[in-house]
């Protein structure tokens, strides 16, 4: 039976509306998948274009090799694992040893060490506890974190779990090596478990694919370079893109020459550019660029007058930590928070210039006596930068 | 014919409604053009056309109300109007084949309107001399690509809408071997270093670089020389675990990379993108001015087309109201920059692409009918009168 008449009219509209309602759905942008062709990170591509370099260049990642203890048995790497090995005594007990990445930092350590401790079933510890905890350990690959845990033995017939953990950052990654297995097991690895992360070798970071690693320790891309340029000082890991405003972006960056004395870090996640500067290579040199002026020059001085723990100053009192210098067309501002007191222990010089939208910080910051000395070829330095 | 039918058709057949039709849209117009200055071109076209209802906010909440019929709303009853009106008055004959062309014509022309709003994808290249480009992208839309880079010879990609990352539900695809969870979304956010600020916002990322940053939201700009950072918080989860949250954004340009089972893939968040069976090399970039001022006289793109099958591989020069026409789309010349070193080219593709020029062409050619008929008739008449003394 119809409905009765009136309703006729409102029942078809509605019916209308849902049908076109149900094609105005179907623009809903789907899900799509598809297959291209290799091609260079645009990012770098981009760069180079505007450095008129046209080689194209891919990046590979550092990727560690170590010595495997004799009596360690190799097992599928699977799920997030990198390696895997097992360690097995006579009595059918064994250790499992895993080596595992994460990209950025991995998290922070405490919630690391935190997770740790809940593996072994111990309570998480605060922030202060949690230096007592973690010991390092100097390795050709760097410096490892390490944590040695153990849970107390509920009854006899569970037996006490113990957990050797180390961590290492690496090229914007943090590598994660774990043992853990029965106490009185892992006890007797512990040495041998030492001496896996001591083998520990990372390849070269970020060599370019099809040429070799040139030695010249710059982030300009040589004119000529049959062989492929060197970029491995240009960021290695997400980046931000330059000209980050509200308005449209693109990822030019600045170039320079440093020193053939410093040593080039791997370049971490926000740094454009990482040094190791001076005898030892005591004192970290820093290029990093964000968008706007970050404040203006009264905040970013005291931001590193906090970082080097002295008081910060009001407008007034700006003059005497600043200068000005110009190289190459660009103006830099310059602090030293030395300027005043000479004698305080830490000490940081920067400099900040304003490029497209950004403040590029070139900030070296250590002991006092040592940025004193480094000082003036900092500014040296300073003067090799240059637009692309 | 039923109650319905003949219900339907009585409704469908008003002048009345055509009338009140127009008016509707006049206003809807009228409306549109004042909005223009707070929402820009596009922003008013979403809003007002593109629409089946006009939604306002009612001031001091969230609450968004229907309050005027949309362009797609009104065009769903003038289309039938227009159809039925012409069924029920006209009758076919070939004294009447000009109005029932014009009418063909206008049915189509509305017809197609609403094929070109639903299909056309209007995107961009950008490209240095030298460069080589095998996709467009979106002004507009963005997208997560998931990137397995593990093999050798081709990259597989996995391309994620935004809009699927402004759900609650987990983004499942054959090809990835973990779900997307998507955590918060943001269609306009800004990133700043964490380091860099006196009170750090906190970050909800637990690996890639968004440890390091923190988000801004923005409110959503409509303006045509300003972009939209579309950026959304991600949680990689497996059958073993999850993989980190990772924050994803327009404003990161360089993948963030995910490692598992043994291999790689990159997350990044950008413009969505159309690849081409074939590929696009800018050769050279030309832009000329009017003597002894800097009004441009021509700009134009000499490009080298290379299709993937090898069947065309030849110089094309693209330049103001010269497309080229290829592979079903339209590559405009619209932009400069860079000082001349970059080309910047507007791609259309839009399906329906010829049936406005169809439609058209009908209306000209039932309108000529139409007063051609009159005009023989009238000369008839006129032989035919009797002459005056």
């Amino acid at each position: 039976m119809l409905p009765p008449k009136s309703l006729l009219r409102p029942a078809c509209l509605l019916q209308l509306i849902a049908v076109l309602a149900a094609v105005a759905g179907c623009r809903d942008r789907e899900i799509r998948s598809y297959r291209t062709p290799k091609e260079a990170d645009d990012v770098i591509a981009q760069a180079r274009a505007a450095q008129t370099v046209e080689q194209p260049v891919m990046r590979v990642p550092a990727k560690p090799e170590w010595k495997v203890p004799s009596d360690w048995k190799s097992q599928t790497a699977s799920g997030m694992r990198f390696a895997s090995f097992t360690a097995a005594d006579s009595n059918g007990g064994s250790v499992d040893i895993s080596v595992v990445n994460f990209g950025g930092t991995g998290g922070d350590e405490l919630a690391n060490v935190n997770r740790w401790r809940g593996q072994v079933k111990l309570p998480p510890i605060g922030a202060d506890d949690l230096p007592k905890q973690v010991e390092t350990l100097a390795a050709d690959a760097g410096e490892f974190s390490l944590v040695d845990l153990s849970s107390a033995q509920s009854d006899a017939a569970t037996p006490a779990t113990r957990l050797l953990g180390a961590w290492l950052q690496r090229d914007g990654k943090v590598w994660f090596f774990k043992a853990m297995g029965p106490a009185a097991l892992v006890g007797a690895q512990k040495d041998i478990f030492l001496a896996f992360l001591k083998s520990v070798r990372f390849s070269a970071p970020s060599s370019p694919i099809g040429g070799s690693v040139a030695t010249s320790n710059t982030n300009d891309l040589p004119r000529v370079t049959p062989a492929g340029p060197d970029l491995s000082n240009l960021p290695t890991s997400p980046a931000l893109s330059a000209g980050a405003t509200l308005k449209a972006a693109s990822g030019t960056i600045l170039l320079w020459h440093a020193p053939s004395e410093w040593t080039v870090k791997a370049a971490g996640s926000m740094r454009k550019g990482s040094y190791a500067v001076g005898p030892g290579g005591a004192l970290d040199l820093s290029v990093t660029a964000f968008p706007g002026d970050v404040g203006g020059p009264l905040a970013n001085v005291n931001r590193w007058l906090g970082q080097v723990g002295l008081p910060p100053i009001d407008e007034p009192g700006l003059p005497q930590y600043t200068s000005h210098m110009e190289a190459n067309g660009l103006v830099f501002f310059l602090a030293d928070t030395g300027a005043k007191d000479p004698t305080h222990e830490q000490r940081i010089v920067a400099a900040v210039v304003f490029w497209q939208g950004n403040s590029w910080f070139f900030k070296l910051m250590g002991p006092t006596d040592l940025v004193a000395k480094e000082k003036p070829e900092f500014t040296e330095f300073l003067g090799t930068v240059h637009t692309p | 014919m039923t109650d319905l039918g003949k219900g339907l058709v009585r409704f469908f057949n008003s002048l009345r409604l055509t009338v009140a039709l127009l008016i509707l849209s006049i206003l809807l117009i009228f409306a549109a053009t004042l909005d223009q200055v707070h929402l820009g071109v596009w922003g008013v076209q979403e809003k007002y056309f593109r629409s089946f209802l006009v939604f306002a906010r009612i001031r001091g909440s969230d609450l968004s109300l229907p309050i005027f019929p949309g362009g797609y709303l009104l065009a769903a009853f003038l289309l039938p109007n227009l159809l039925v009106a012409h069924f029920c008055r006209f009758r076919l004959s070939w004294r009447k084949s000009g109005i029932w062309l014009t009418h063909i014509g206008l049915i189509l022309l509305l017809v197609g309107q609403g094929l070109s709003g639903l299909l056309q994808r209007d995107n961009q290249i950008r490209m240095d001399i030298g460069q080589t480009r095998r996709y467009s992208e979106s002004f507009r839309e963005a997208e997560l690509a998931v990137i397995d880079v593990t093999r050798a010879d081709f990259d597989q990609v996995v391309a994620i809408p935004v809009s699927k990352l402004d759900g609650k539900q987990s983004i499942q695809n054959p090809l990835l071997p973990f779900q997307i969870r998507p955590v918060a979304y943001y269609p306009n956010a800004l990133l700043r270093a964490r380091s860099q600020m006196p009170s750090p916002l906190p970050t909800l990322a637990t690996a890639g670089v968004g440890p390091e940053l923190a988000v801004e939201p923005a409110p959503v700009t409509y303006r045509t020389d300003e972009s939209n950072f579309p950026t959304a918080y991600v949680e990689v989860v497996t059958t073993e675990g999850s993989l980190g949250t990772y924050l994803v954004s327009s404003m990161i340009v360089e993948p963030q990379e995910v490692t598992y089972q043994g291999r790689t893939f990159h997350l990044i968040l950008r413009a969505e993108r159309d690849y081409f069976p074939f590929a696009l090399t800018l050769t050279k970039f030309t832009h000329d001015i009017y003597p002894g001022t800097e009004i441009p006289k021509d700009f134009a793109s000499t490009i080298q087309l290379k299709s993937d099958d090898g069947r065309d591989d030849r110089e094309i020069r693209i330049f103001m109201n010269n497309p080229l026409r290829y592979g079903g789309r339209a590559f405009y010349q619209a932009g400069y920059a860079n000082n001349d070193r970059t080309t910047v080219l507007q791609v259309v593709r839009n399906p329906s692409w010829l049936v406005p020029y169809v439609s058209c062409a009908l209306i000209a050619l039932g309108l000529m009918i139409e007063f051609g008929i009159h005009l023989i008739g009238f000369f008839r008449r006129r032989g035919k009168a009797p002459s005056s003394p």
